[in-house]
């Protein structure tokens, strides 16, 4: 198999495994999960999205770094902003008394990590990387305080 | 041949529209930057007259201001190192200017919003905005709060853009990060001075860890950033205190790190300009300096919570080990190098090389203060005082500015081909340098004393400090309007070179 072959298989299994546990709240219906381990799920679904695109772009990758594309930097940038906004602790009881839009929520989670990590790789080469990595700090970050006490 | 010439006419016209371009960018950065640090100026005199008992204000009002001036002087300088980066690193490689104005506007918003909070809400929990101060026990009205928070996050975003803008220049110019660190050059230079690549210049360093710390601390202000904006918003959402304090300080301490290291690059281009025929290149010493830089400015942030017993204790070392291993690498090899340089070297003292140089001694001065408050032992006495101030106020007013100003003069005189005369150098360096010292000497004495900081009314001595440390405030002032007319000066004379290629 070609790197760019493997590079596709990544992507599509990153995207496979990330939307199963988006979707794995609708199997198992309301739950109670505390904030802390419900922030790391997050961050789980965010790195899911992020490999995929991250991997998608590296399979698209021409030899010839292209020029600035600025027009991709700002979502590239309020992909994060969105990912954090989307874990707010105080929807949390609401997510999981609500398992459709918990799952829809999931799905926007990943579809935050994929948006940091594309639209980086499409502005400049090896930034979606630091937009990725940028995003999962955040996601990570946030299990130790936000929303959490000790 | 036509055809070749007309192809070197087209090249030369897109070189020098895109300088053009470039400088009016630097313009619009510096510009704005300073614009924000004169009149922060004025602020904080008001401020250390009040103190002096010289005039009063009404406490809200001295909290609001003194809000105001930490956040806005810590953006007015971020600025200007950020348009000064921004232009040396064109000269290198392309960067799109669009994006560059888009984050200077980010960060103008967030300027305003800060403002507005401030002297329109009465917003009054330092620049810091430490949790819980923002939401408990307020004398102002809670949409201040929103709007200084929102202010932060524009900030955050425009510093966001840059830093992204930043890194893709160097990564893209250097192939990736083991040319942008100079790895061969360190590792095998063998194999680098035969691969026919040149190193990046010093000036490069200063953009790569500039981009990449920064990335980190914008990355720790938008966590805490949106996790207070929440909190304002559901006042009931739980937030540990501690996690809080940690990424405010990753935020703000490495920012204002961050506002010294990037007018650096001033001294690495300007500076050899005056001397003759020397230069500043890069070595495997100067890389691998720039690497410890890299890393200690990220953690040396801890030095801000050795009074937090809740903190793990391993950190306060890791703080302390850090924030003595930081001074090595500007140590050794920009102050010491600068010191060289410029030894023996016929140097040409005009305004620009003299706020340059002037500058390095003013951030080795402020450097040393910041040494003692970041040791233990003596944080004990120090923590909180006006030592704290002293120290920042050294390197910021009479480091990070002077090499600001020492680079805006720098392109004066480049561009007019004139020098300023030895009385008008006389009178600006007696009143920046001389009123200078003596303001922070009043801060330095004070903090000795134990005086606390961020007190409206301070306890003796620091009145009586105050008021005399006031006057050098002002004798300040007078040397930076004279600078302001001497730039004037030399800005209205006409450019010495005019290339036509028409």
């Amino acid at each position: 198999m070609t790197r760019q072959g493997i590079l596709r298989v990544v992507a599509a299994v990153s995207g496979a495994l990330a939307a199963a546990l988006a979707a794995r709240s609708l199997a198992e219906g309301v739950e109670a999960i505390d904030v802390r381990s419900h922030h790391l799920t997050h961050a789980g679904l965010i790195l899911g999205g992020a490999v995929a695109a991250l991997a998608l772009a590296a399979a698209n990758r021409s030899p010839v770094p292209p020029p600035e594309k600025p027009q991709w930097l700002l979502p590239a940038i309020f992909a994060p902003l969105g990912g954090m906004v989307l874990m707010v602790p105080t929807f949390y009881p609401y997510m999981n008394a609500h398992p459709v839009i918990h799952v829809l929520s999931h799905f926007g989670h990943i579809i935050a990590g994929f948006t940091a990590a594309w639209c980086g790789e499409r502005y400049r080469a090896r930034i979606g990387w630091t937009t990725a990595l940028f995003l999962e700090a955040m996601a990570v970050g946030a299990a130790f305080g936000f929303g959490v006490t000790r | 041949m036509s055809d070749t010439i007309e192809t070197l006419v087209k090249s030369v016209h897109r070189d020098l529209q895109s300088n053009r371009t470039a400088k009016r960018v630097m313009w619009l950065y510096i510009g704005s930057g300073l614009t924000l640090v004169g009149v922060m100026i004025l602020v904080g005199l008001g401020m250390r007259m009040a103190q002096g008992g010289m005039h009063t204000f009404q406490p809200g009002l001295f909290y609001s201001l003194m809000t105001l001036h930490g956040g806005a002087m810590m953006v007015g300088m971020a600025l200007c190192g950020m348009g000064l980066l921004w232009y040396l690193f064109t000269l290198e490689g392309p960067l799109n200017p669009i994006t560059a104005v888009v984050a200077c506007a980010l960060i103008l918003i967030g300027a305003v919003l800060v403002a507005i909070s401030a002297l329109v809400g009465g917003f009054g929990a330092a620049w810091t905005f430490l949790y819980p101060l923002p939401f408990v026990g307020t004398y102002w009205p809670s949409w201040a709060t929103g709007a200084f928070l929102a202010g932060i996050a524009f900030v955050v975003l425009g510093w966001t853009v840059w830093c992204l803008q930043m890194l893709g220049g160097v990564l893209t110019r250097y192939g990736g990060l083991r040319g942008a660190f100079a790895w061969d050059l360190v590792w095998s230079p063998s194999k680098c001075a035969s691969s026919g690549r040149t190193p990046p210049p010093p000036q490069a360093f200063a953009v790569l860890v500039a981009a990449v710390d920064g990335l980190l601390a914008g990355s720790a202000g938008m966590l805490v950033g949106v996790a207070l904006f929440v909190r304002w918003l559901d006042p009931t959402l739980p937030l540990d205190p501690l996690w809080v304090k940690n990424l405010t300080y990753i935020f703000g301490h490495t920012l204002a790190n961050l506002t010294i290291y990037m007018p650096l690059a001033a001294v690495y281009v300007a500076l050899p300009r005056y001397t003759h025929h020397r230069y500043w290149h890069t070595s495997a010493v100067l890389a691998v300096a720039w690497w410890a830089t890299l890393v200690f400015v990220a953690i040396a942030y801890f030095h801000h919570l050795y009074m937090d017993f809740a903190q793990p204790r391993a950190v306060q070392y890791i703080g302390q080990a850090a924030s003595y291993l930081a001074a090595f690498p500007p140590a050794v090899v920009t102050i010491f190098g600068g010191a060289l340089l410029v030894y023996r070297s016929g140097f040409r003292w005009t305004l620009g090389s003299m706020f340059l140089y002037v500058g390095m001694i003013g951030w080795t001065v402020g450097g040393i203060g910041a040494l003692l408050d970041a040791t233990v032992a003596f944080n004990i006495y120090f923590h909180n005082t006006l030592w704290v101030v002293a120290h920042f106020h050294t390197y910021l007013l009479e480091g990070a500015m002077l090499f600001v100003l020492g680079w805006v003069f720098h392109c004066l005189e480049e561009r007019s081909g004139a020098t300023s005369s030895r009385a008008v150098r006389t009178l600006i360096g007696v009143g920046v340098f001389g009123g200078g010292a003596w303001l922070l000497l009043g801060w330095y004495l004070a903090g000795a004393q134990g005086v606390p900081r961020r007190y409206a009314l301070q306890p003796a001595p620091g009145m009586e400090i105050s008021w005399w440390a006031s006057l050098g405030g002002i004798v300040l002032i007078v040397g930076l309007v004279l600078c302001g007319i001497e730039a004037i000066r030399l800005a209205r004379r006409p450019a010495r070179q005019e290339i036509s290629v028409a």
